[in-house]
């Protein structure tokens, strides 16, 4: 019994050996057990991963990319027209008129038809020589949506990117160094807020007719000024999780190693501000590309000749006819518009959702 | 709580003086020419835009004299007129801005109270089954409904309804508040009226739907993943009324302070909306008189859109505090 | 080039890959589903009606498996749990965080949230008031109410968040004898409200009845806590680590509290907590889990004094006291596995010291040592052989 004892105690220390090197073998093994695997996939993978398992989603990627492809590179391939290149093949335009005469006491009716000739092209149907046909000056309509989306995407671009330097530094600075500072840069936040959007805008436009702006760049002006007013939407989010970041051990940590104030925000602060804020970049694409749109539909922001989406519907504010018998002027646009509205708010939803933390799936 | 409210109104005030600054200083960007040729203008258009009329808001401003001193002077001027609600004589109506303000306020808050009410019927409730159903089928269309309702232009989608519901069915009229062809009277003016209204009603309930339903679904979400709830149903209350009475009197708190933040707004006008119907709302009002170049007016409407968020956003601290027990006023 | 290839070849994936996923949400869709509508169904009474083994226990949980079905995987949190409440005792359960402590405690109210968490096997014998017994595993969601705040009640760990902030604490606590009995009145419901508040040693009652959650201090709250579980008269409470987020002299009070009531109130207490102090100061009998398995159980003397599973005697060591002369606290190396697709061979196996050839087979079996001390480990199965 004793001797027995004695040897299975000497064979358990081999036993360890052997364990030991199992596990070594296991992990060079191409069958690494499921909960190795999954421990090992980085943060970054993993939000790619949950961004592209949601189908929406995908969908709004695609949506953007096409758009992007259209409006850019659909330019250079389709050469047939340009964008303030006027269709001058000509139309002939029959219109039918009676005109009653009364000669001696008898009434003749004399039906007149005047045929006319016009220079441009207008309004005509879709066919292979105009893919979605033309507008009321004879311009091409499948042509300016891709000129209209090269406005709406560079602007809406330019001025997201503005918004967020503006409230990062802003919101940044706020956050970070707090007391009077941040009193005063809220209290300015509090200010613009209550400004009103498009009213306003009205007011700049009229400022923009008095004095001679190229109607090309009117629009950026207009865009400059949404982005003074969009500001503190940014520069509160930045300031509101820099103040909770600031509670955390590792700033107390990066405190007490002697870290630069710049070091401190732009290394260590800022990235953990990262995620929110690409989300609200890409939400507030969406925006402004809606902002764009109801500009140029009020006819403040990109104005005739030039191409720009909501240019392209404000037609039918005037004109009944179009907006009853020519759908293919106007509501082509209209499903750009959303198409790419659409398709920023699916990328943003997707990116919230998958670098949520907390998201259960 | 008195000293709270007073402290809010102060500050209120602060953020009022800072709008108007910009206000004005935008208005001083404008060449004193460029008016003079917007008058004529308007002039040409048939209506007279008097002398005297043009003097008084020219002293009003204080335009003119573009030294900093000047500038300042016409501020405090403006400032001064403001405060007993004279915000100048409209070029293009030829009477106080504040009158054709108030005329026409009317309008455009009935048509959004309608739609705000339904707006918040509709979307409460959809909104908490979302979150009660997570994931689920109901979760999707909700999810897909309110992409919907904040991808498309007002412009776009209520041109596409006029055209539809009004011009090609012919169901209901397809611009303008009242029929010009027939006079009603009693029941029949209010059913006219409703005609008139409901594709435009329809078009900001179906539009602003989305984000409030948004709101609902996150707000309900993460009270059902909270402590408090888990004790209701350990208690054994039943599903509904865990939902019902625990879960909704906590997603109560954040919609009704957004409500009495937006009540104020609802006077502010639908500017598109109202524009595409053409309906004698302010939206629309605002929109024609800017386009004509009726500076009184743009200043005016401006600083009273202004006043209106400034009192949303009072408000809807008030509410919080009236509706959240735990916060303390102090 | 060859090498090239050869390192492309190996190059090992660390991640799930879309189609496992896929094939892993389907099978879950597919489990959930049927568990689902098994939860939402309607049955008689008869269904779910059964017999105690040991007509002393109250409460006999029998091989319970409680799953999440995640995206990776199923999460096994409860995998095969036994263990019994006897009447008036009180039964410690303890482990390291995530072992499934929780879990338990939540299966038997049926509080597991669906569609992901599901109870997927095994028995929950309750005794009701009338000496019925019911499986509450089996039961329909829609009876569980009978039994749910009723006969057993429950006290969570966090007293700062679980109380709800827009409702009085007299609006909650009346609530739960108007869910419960029959014929009450607003009066009636309040001064019961009052007795609880005051049998709980909360010196105002009155003032704290009409006051909100956030106007009380932490220990107040976990004694209004403690009241709402009271005031249904319940045969089994279930106390979820109740002093953890507690100051330590709060701490003493709460339990000092809970000892008291257990005699006043004729019941018997499921205790969870992490704190071995806290076990030896209340309970009669412990169960020890690890990774969602019972590694050992006894009565408090059995595993104080004698404890066998290497786990138990490491989580004694890293106790601190105050005759130790060690200047270091032991530490058991090593993490808690990742409990999805566990293997079959003791979960300890990786962090243990005393392994045997044995250990890596198959899980080991509970051996029985004495008529109330089981422990599941290797060691001590050659005795039963030999014996």
């Amino acid at each position: 019994m004793e001797d027995n004892k004695n040897i299975d105690i000497t064979s358990e220390a081999e036993e360890t050996v052997e364990v030991s090197e199992a596990k070594v073998d296991e992990v060079e093994d191409s069958e690494v057990p499921l909960d190795k695997k999954v421990r090992l996939m980085s943060p970054t993978r993993m939000v790619v991963r949950r961004f592209f398992r949601s189908k929406l989603s995908i969908i709004g990627l695609i949506m953007v990319i096409g758009l992007f492809l259209f409006s850019f590179v659909g330019p250079l391939i389709y050469t047939q027209w340009g964008e303030i290149e006027l269709d001058e093949s000509g139309k002939t335009e029959y219109a039918t008129s009676e005109v009653t005469y009364t000669v001696d006491g008898k009434e003749y009716t004399v039906r007149q038809t005047t045929e006319k000739f016009l220079k441009d092209n207008f309004l005509d149907a879709p066919s292979s020589e105009h893919i979605l046909g033309t507008d009321n000056e004879g311009y091409d309509i499948f042509v300016r949506l891709m000129y209209g989306g090269r406005i709406s995407l560079i602007v809406s671009f330019l001025a997201v990117i503005l918004i967020t330097v503006l409230g990062v530094i802003l919101g940044g600075i706020a956050g970070y160094f707090g007391g009077v500072i941040d009193n005063i840069i809220m209290r300015l936040c509090d200010v613009l807020i209550c400004l009103p959007g498009i009213p306003i805008l009205l007011i700049i436009s009229t400022i923009l007719d008095s004095s001679d702006i190229d109607a090309k760049y009117r629009i950026y002006l207009l865009m400059i000024y949404l982005t003074f007013i969009s500001w503190p939407g940014t520069a509160r989010l930045v300031r509101g999780q820099i103040l909770s970041l600031r509670e955390q051990e590792y700033m107390v940590a990066a405190e007490a190693m002697g870290y630069s104030t710049s070091r401190k925000i732009f290394k260590h602060l800022v990235p953990n501000v990262m995620p929110q804020l690409i989300v609200q970049m890409s939400l507030s694409l969406g925006s402004m590309i809606l902002y764009e749109a109801t500009l140029s539909y009020l006819n403040l922001g990109v104005k005739a000749p030039y191409a720009a989406w909501g240019t392209m519907i404000n037609i039918i504010s005037t004109n009944q006819d179009i907006l009853q018998n020519h759908l293919n002027v106007w509501v082509p646009a209209g499903v750009c518009i959303v198409i790419a509205v659409l398709g920023f708010n699916f990328v943003g939803d997707g990116l919230r959702d998958a670098l949520d933390p907390k998201a259960r799936r | 709580m008195l000293k709270y409210i007073l402290k809010r109104i102060v500050m209120a005030i602060f953020i009022l003086m800072g709008v108007s600054m910009i206000i004005y200083f935008l208005i001083r960007l404008m060449p004193v020419d460029f008016i003079q040729d917007k008058i004529n203008a308007i002039n040409q258009g048939g209506a007279t835009v008097s002398e005297e009329t043009v003097n008084a808001m020219y002293e009003m401003y204080g335009l003119g004299d573009n030294s900093l001193m000047g500038i300042l002077e016409g501020y405090f001027s403006w400032l001064g007129s403001l405060v007993k609600f004279d915000l100048g004589t409209s070029f293009v109506y030829g009477i106080p801005v504040a009158d054709v303000i108030v005329e026409h306020m009317g309008i455009s808050f009935i048509i959004a109270l309608i739609a705000t009410v339904f707006e918040f019927l509709i979307a409460i409730p959809l909104g908490i089954t979302a979150a009660t159903h997570q994931y689920s089928f109901r979760d999707y269309l909700v999810t897909i409904l309110v992409m919907i309702g904040i991808s498309l232009p007002s412009f776009f989608f209520g041109n596409m309804l006029k055209d539809f519901l009004a011009l090609k069915l012919g169901w209901f009229p397809a611009s303008g508040l009242v029929n010009a062809t027939v006079s009603y009277s009693g029941i029949e003016l209010l059913v006219d009226y409703l005609r008139h209204a409901f594709i435009p009603i329809l078009t900001i309930v179906i539009l602003s739907i989305g984000a409030r339903m948004r709101m609902t679904r996150t707000n309900m979400l993460e009270v059902m993943n909270s402590d408090y709830i888990r004790t209701a149903r350990a208690k054994g209350l039943k599903e509904k009324k865990v939902i019902n009475k625990h879960a909704f009197r906590n997603t109560l708190i954040p919609l009704v302070t957004s409500l009495a933040g937006l009540l104020p707004s609802l006077f502010s006008g639908a500017i598109i909306t109202e524009q595409v119907f053409d309906l004698p709302g302010i939206g629309n009002i605002a929109l024609d008189a800017m386009n004509r170049g009726d500076i009184p007016f743009i200043m005016g409407y401006n600083m009273f859109l202004a006043l209106l968020s400034v009192v949303g956003v009072l408000l809807a601290d008030l509410m919080y505090a009236v509706v959240d027990p735990r916060v303390k006023l102090e | 080039m060859g090498i090239f290839n050869k390192t492309k070849k190996t190059e090992k994936r660390d991640y799930l890959s879309g189609k496992e996923i896929r094939a892993i949400a389907k099978e879950n869709a597919k489990v959930m589903k049927r568990l689902e509508a098994y939860k939402y169904r309607k049955a008689d009474e008869s269904e779910y009606l059964t017999k105690m083994k040991n007509d002393d226990n109250i409460l006999e949980i029998d091989n319970l498996h409680t799953y999440f079905f995640t995206e990776q995987g199923v999460v096994k949190s409860v995998n095969g749990v036994s263990f019994d409440v006897p009447k008036n005792a009180t039964v410690g359960i303890v482990g390291e965080s995530g072992c499934g402590k929780s879990v338990t405690s939540m299966s038997v109210m049926r509080l597991i949230q669906g569609p992901t968490g599901q109870i997927y096997s095994g028995e929950i014998r309750f005794k009701e008031k009338d000496d019925k017994v019911y499986d509450i595993a089996k039961m329909p969601i829609r009876d569980i109410y009978k039994i749910r705040g009723n006969e057993i009640a429950m006290i969570f760990q966090e007293p700062m968040t679980s109380l709800n902030p827009v409702f009085t604490i007299g609006q909650q606590l009346d609530e739960v004898t108007f869910i419960h009995k029959e014929g009450v009145t607003k009066d009636s419901a309040k001064a019961k409200s009052i007795e609880m508040l005051n049998l709980v040693g909360i010196a105002m009652p009155e003032r704290v009845y009409n006051s909100f959650p956030h106007e009380l201090s932490g220990g107040m709250r976990q004694r209004v806590m403690i009241a709402m579980a009271l005031a249904s008269d319940p045969r089994l409470i279930i106390a979820d680590e109740p002093t953890t987020a507690l100051d330590v002299t709060i701490q003493a009070q709460i339990l000092d509290l809970l000892r008291d009531l257990k005699s006043k109130i004729d019941g018997s207490i499921m205790l969870i907590t992490h704190d071995l102090g806290v076990i030896a100061e209340m309970a009669d009998y412990v169960v020890v889990m690890y990774a969602g398995r019972v590694i050992e159980k006894g009565t408090v003397s059995e595993i104080f004094h004698n404890p066998l599973h290497p786990y138990t005697i490491g989580l004694q060591k890293s106790k601190p006291t105050l005759d130790s002369k060690d200047e270091e606290l032991f530490n058991i190396p090593g993490n808690v596995p990742n409990p999805v697709n566990m293997p079959n061979y003791c979960y300890f196996k990786e962090r243990c010291s005393k392994c045997v050839k044995k250990c890596n087979g198959d899980y080991p079996e509970m051996v029985q040592v004495s008529p109330t001390h089981f422990v599941a480990c290797h060691l001590y199965e050659e005795d039963k052989n030999n014996g």
